[in-house]
């Protein structure tokens, strides 16, 4: 029995696991045991609670929207804020929970792969607070279409590290090889902070330790709003940080449906996508056992979405295992629907989301339409979307 | 046959020479002559690299030639069939297999240990398969009799070390520095001492690689180490010498180059 989900090999079912270089196993293998130690350990906890009170501003509210709601017809439809916490998103939950690892094991040099730019951006903040230095591994077509994050994480004080490819457009997967490959050559002095829920055990379980303040929030802001639990909670999913985070405490409870929004990009028949768990296979990537979108030979293939936090080829390894047991059900959302649900929330709500969190608007809104007055749906929306006005504008001028 | 040709080297007093060679740059049939020539020219163990799209412990000369591997259409397949045509034409030095995990998990590895068996492959080295996650390979192996080599490194405590070793056989890839694949002008600090101490604590012969890139190198390395191999500058020099000079002038450069590295074999 253990509160992560794992099994006693440090996997979710078959999915997960620690397949690296050599070199990593033993820095991984301290942090699982400093992780374990700090997670259970009551001042650690509550060094990382009064951080995320004081200087993160949770709890992030949960909002009934009620124009939304009305619009589709159907379900209530709730908005869980991790757009209004410093930064703008939900990675900086995770972030200052590592951070606080990597000065508990005296490292003193942060690094971090980033699409969008917002775990860039957590990760270039939390060094700053905590007196680190900090490099960003961004791959060139995220920082064309995230410029204005890049210029962030500069302000900041991080080193902002462009990896361009020979072939083919260099995005979150190229980042985060580049920042392994500096890992390998560092870890002696180095704390690799991955944002998303996939990587080599102990990432995952990890960053759903971190990330699980979502949902547990949620939960009790629900509870003392309605008295009840909802009927469904939603979430993006490209590696599955926020799904996880805000899945966590509902994963035990039978009654909530759990729906993960992948990015369909131009739509899964046009193998124009990121949609791992929808239209890919198991696969070993980036330290893990999980659906890839792969070819038939194992090699990793290129990935497409507006939205530059989805697009990935990977997933978190817990995500795969619930696909797998049926637990989650994870949805594809092209990218038609995601600006639209961009544009309904900005229209509807007076709300700018990231476009990664359109995802699970849009999903909502596909959901609610199904469900009666009765029913809850409560949505993670991810993080702001200042960050994308260019990425929509763009959008739309090629779509008019 | 990778444990004999370690007790005969050994009785000759002499370093194994192992070759790294990436498969399918920029042809499969360029690559069948180039394994030709490292092996006439003194290689006593060819490493066959398999392409990867997404090559996690590797430097920018094996990144670049793993893209135009891939670009040739090579796969996992046609690497271990052209394996089998090598063993055909009567080459006969052991090959290793050396390959990331998932080409190899997406076909089976099943699949892949009975190919490797059917077309004289003798070893499988995964890259990304440590201790904790190489049992799923070696129960496979083990019963095709290929040897799976286990990797060691430069973070890896001794009696991590001595548990790598028992987790493998043929023998253990010693990696010499901490970072990824790529030439390197000289050895690390303190080689020789630490060398001796991964060598007490394996149970397998050891082979140093990664950044020996020219004989004197090689030869400090294969005064302390059972094997020693070459990889990055053998690849960054068949791929220059190929663009510039063409194929002959290219096999001829890495077969001299190799010649000059066996030469620093002996003890």
């Amino acid at each position: 029995m253990n509160i992560y989900g794992l099994n006693s090999n440090g996997k979710f079912g078959e999915f997960g696991g620690q397949y690296v270089a050599e070199t990593l196993m033993p820095a991984l293998l301290e942090l699982e045991k400093v992780f374990y130690e700090s997670i259970e350990d009551d001042s650690f906890q509550s060094q990382y609670r009064a951080i995320l009170r004081d200087y993160v501003g949770r709890p992030s509210p949960l909002y009934y929207a009620r124009r939304l709601s009305e619009y589709c017809g159907g379900a209530q439809i709730w908005l869980k804020r991790e757009d209004l916490n410093h930064t703008g998103a939900h990675k900086i939950n995770n972030t200052v929970g590592q951070a606080l690892l990597a000065r508990k094991m005296g490292k003193k040099r942060l690094i971090a792969e980033t699409g969008a730019g917002m775990h860039g951006v957590a990760t270039a903040t939390v060094a700053a607070l905590f007196g680190m230095t900090c490099d960003v591994y961004m791959g060139a077509e995220d920082i064309r279409r995230q410029a204005q994050n890049v210029e962030r994480m500069k302000m900041l004080g991080a080193n902002l590290i462009g990896v361009e490819l020979k072939s083919g457009t260099a995005t979150l997967k190229d980042a985060m090889n580049e920042a392994l490959r500096n890992w390998v050559a560092t870890v002696e002095n180095t704390f690799y902070v991955i944002g998303t829920a996939a990587g080599p055990h102990p990432y995952p379980a990890m960053v759903k330790a971190f990330q699980s303040v979502i949902g547990e929030e949620a939960k009790s802001q629900l509870k003392a709003a309605c008295g009840r639990l909802p009927s469904q909670v939603v979430a993006c999913v490209g590696g599955g940080s926020n799904a996880i985070g805000m899945f966590a405490p509902f994963i035990d409870e039978p009654s909530v449906a759990l729906y993960g929004a992948e990015a369909a990009g131009d739509g899964i028949d046009t193998g124009r996508h990121a949609a791992s768990l929808s239209g890919g296979s198991v696969g070993v990537l980036h330290g893990n056992k999980t659906y890839l979108l792969q070819d038939e030979y194992g090699q990793i293939s290129d990935t497409h979405s507006v939205s530059a936090g989805l697009d990935y080829p990977g997933v978190g390894p817990e995500h795969s295992y619930m696909k797998s047991t049926g637990r989650a059900n994870y949805i594809p959302i092209d990218d038609a629907q995601a600006v639209d649900a961009f544009q309904k929330l900005c229209r509807l709500e007076g709300i700018i989301p990231a476009l990664e969190s359109s995802h699970a608007v849009a999903l909502a809104m596909v959901n609610a339409k199904k469900l009666s007055k009765d029913d809850i749906i409560v949505v993670c929306l991810s993080g702001r979307g200042d960050k994308d006005m260019d990425s929509v504008l763009e959008y739309l001028k090629k779509n008019a | 046959m990778i444990a004999k040709l370690f007790e005969k080297l050994s009785s000759e007093n002499r370093a194994a020479l192992v070759t790294f060679i990436s498969c399918g740059d920029p042809s499969i049939s360029f690559t069948k002559k180039l394994v030709k020539a490292v092996c006439e020219s003194g290689a006593d163990i060819v490493e066959l690299g398999v392409p990867f799209s997404d090559p996690m412990a590797d430097g920018a000369v094996i990144q670049a030639s793993s893209q135009r591997a891939l670009a040739s259409g090579t796969t996992i397949l046609s690497v271990i069939e052209m394996a089998g045509e090598l063993r055909k034409d009567g080459i006969d030095k052991p090959f290793v297999l050396f390959s990331y995990f998932n080409p190899i998990f997406k076909i089976g590895v099943e699949k892949i240990a009975a190919k490797c068996k059917e077309n004289g492959i003798d070893a499988l080295l995964v890259v990304d398969a440590p201790m904790e996650e190489s049992r799923e390979i070696t129960s496979v192996t083990e019963k095709f009799g290929v040897d799976f080599i286990p990797l060691a490194a430069p973070t890896s405590p001794l009696d991590r070390i001595e548990k790598i070793s028992q987790s493998g056989s043929g023998f253990l890839y010693y990696v010499t520095v901490a970072g990824v694949t790529g030439a390197r002008d000289s050895l690390p600090e303190h080689f020789a001492r630490r060398l001796a101490d991964v060598r007490k604590a394996s149970s397998l012969p050891v082979a140093a690689g990664f950044g020996i890139s020219n004989p004197q190198m090689a030869r400090l390395a294969a005064e302390s180490a059972d094997a020693v191999v070459v990889g990055s500058r053998l690849v960054y020099m068949a791929h220059e010498t190929l663009i510039k000079d063409g194929e002959s002038a290219a096999l001829n450069g890495v077969s001299n180059f190799v010649k000059s590295l066996y030469s620093q074999m002996l003890r």
